[in-house]
């Protein structure tokens, strides 16, 4: 596995774990009517905020336990590749996907909001879900064509 | 439009040049060793770049290097 590999599948992992903790906490806001209070603005942004805290937090530590477990398992030492050509190619292309998967999500949450009931708020908690599901389909994309190849 | 193929003689070349391992030649000319191991899988087609890099590394010609077929 390269570090390039490495680097993805720390950050799918990392953003897997935000990603349902995001949705755990969105939901929990959703339930209590939270989104339709006074507060509604303060708490969406509020949750944004800590929400890239969290994910950095995630991601460091994500990286470290992968680094430790992958170098006892495999014995590998830990290498500071750059990106190359190929890796910036697979880069482009992951987000080229994703890029459309995330107008395809933007698409449907507006056309809930407009023909459904939902309100304004809960629209902002699940675009920025949306945003995160397009940043883990996109690593996918790339551990895909790194086994695959194209 | 006819859909093609790249092959390469790339991991022959390396036993034929000192058996160089693939991280040598990754080494050479500035990419990850995965790299090298796509294109002698034929998994990843290397820019023209690359290619002439690689070529000059073996001191081939780059059509004795790569080659292409198209499928009929």
């Amino acid at each position: 596995m390269s570090s390039q590999e490495k680097r993805v599948t720390v950050s799918l992992i990392s953003s897997l774990i935000v990603l349902v903790l995001y949705i755990y906490y969105g939901a929990g806001l959703h339930a209590s009517g939270a989104l339709n209070g006074p507060e509604a603005s303060y708490l969406v942004g509020k949750s944004a905020f800590i929400m890239i805290g969290v994910g950095i937090a995630v991601s460091i530590v994500t990286h470290i336990i992968f680094t430790i477990v992958h170098s006892v398992a495999t014995g590998e030492q830990h290498s500071n590749e750059g990106a190359d050509e190929r890796d910036k190619l697979i880069e482009l292309k992951a987000m080229q996907i994703a890029f459309v998967a995330f107008s395809f999500g933007f698409m449907a949450l507006l056309a809930v909001m407009t023909f459904g009931d939902i309100g304004p708020y809960l629209v902002i908690l699940l675009t920025i879900a949306c945003l995160y599901s397009a940043s883990i389909l996109a690593d996918c994309i790339k551990l895909a064509l790194y086994r695959r190849g194209f | 439009m006819k859909k093609g193929q790249i092959s390469n003689n790339v991991r022959k070349l390396r036993f034929e040049h000192d058996e160089m391992t693939q991280q040598q030649l990754a080494k050479a000319v500035g990419v990850s060793r995965q790299t090298i191991v796509a294109i002698e899988k034929c998994k990843y087609s290397p820019s023209l770049e690359l290619a002439f890099l690689i070529a000059h590394t073996f001191n081939t010609p780059l059509g004795d290097v790569f080659s292409y077929s198209i499928n009929e």
